[in-house]
């Protein structure tokens, strides 16, 4: 039987299920709630990681730097 | 510019001649790349830009090394992780308490002793940007990079593995870390 720990493990991506035993996870998750909540806040995490990570791009400042970098080049030569 | 062009015989001999073509090229092509993933493994805006200059330099330094074993990019990205490791060695914190907490919420059958918080709660924490973002400054160094790195999907999972240092596997242990991490220290958050 699979347990909470091992539910855990698969919805946080350590590790994944052979095919056979993804009824058997299903099954885990629909009768209970704690690990239902837990995968859903994995989900939840990295969704908003990807916005913070998104959120610090900055176009103006990259082709900024990209000009200072070109003109360090030329300096070298 | 396209990888394959990257891979090639002809491209490995002009960044070894130091070809200024394909510098020029390079230098357009990688720095917002390698601003990004600065960013994104912690460093602030301010110090960012000079960490991606000095890579840049140190990159022009030894390029006449170069010789094509790895990708460009994975020997670029290699190049300022190190630099980025080098700048945070003092700094690291060793946070181990959230990780611990994790594993006491379970009995020795696996199952669950104390219940991660109720979604509707813990929604309104992972969307607060500040929260999260103080967060991921707690996690110790080596978790927060690999965890930013595979999710900025600027590298591949092998390309982050090698800038990293690391195997597939060792990879995938350091990112549920640092999930699990994070999702312990916005519980506690309040």
């Amino acid at each position: 039987m699979i347990r909470c720990r091992d539910v855990t493990e698969v919805t946080g991506e350590l590790k994944s299920l052979p095919w056979w035993r993804r009824p058997e996870l299903w099954f885990h998750l629909g009768i209970c709630s704690a690990c239902r909540a837990y995968a859903k806040q994995m989900e939840l995490i990295r969704n908003s990681c990807r916005k913070v990570l998104k959120s610090q791009i900055d176009e103006s400042a990259e082709r900024e730097l990209t000009k200072k970098v070109l003109e360090e080049l030329d300096k070298r030569s | 510019m396209i990888e394959e062009v990257y891979e090639s015989a002809t491209f490995v001999e002009k960044v070894r001649t130091l070809d200024r073509a394909t510098l020029n090229d390079l230098v357009k092509d990688y720095t917002a790349h390698l601003r990004r993933a600065g960013l994104a493994m912690g460093l602030k805006p301010e110090e960012v830009d000079e960490l991606v200059q000095n890579t840049w330099m140190t990159f022009f330094d030894v390029a006449n090394r170069f010789e094509g074993r790895s990708k460009i990019r994975t020997f670029l990205f290699g190049i300022m992780y190190n630099k980025v490791r080098e700048l945070r060695r003092d700094k690291t914190k060793h946070n181990h308490a959230e990780w611990n907490e994790f594993e006491s919420r379970f009995d020795e059958t696996g199952h669950w002793i104390k219940l991660p918080v109720a979604p509707e709660v813990f929604v309104e924490r992972a969307q607060d940007m500040g929260m999260l973002a103080d967060c991921l400054d707690k996690l110790p160094g080596q978790q927060r990079h690999a965890f930013s790195l595979r999710e900025l999907d600027e590298l591949t999972t092998e390309e982050v593995c090698e800038v990293l240092g690391i195997s597939a596997n060792n990879l995938g242990v350091l990112t549920f870390r640092a999930k699990t991490n994070l999702r312990e220290c916005l519980e506690h958050k309040s």
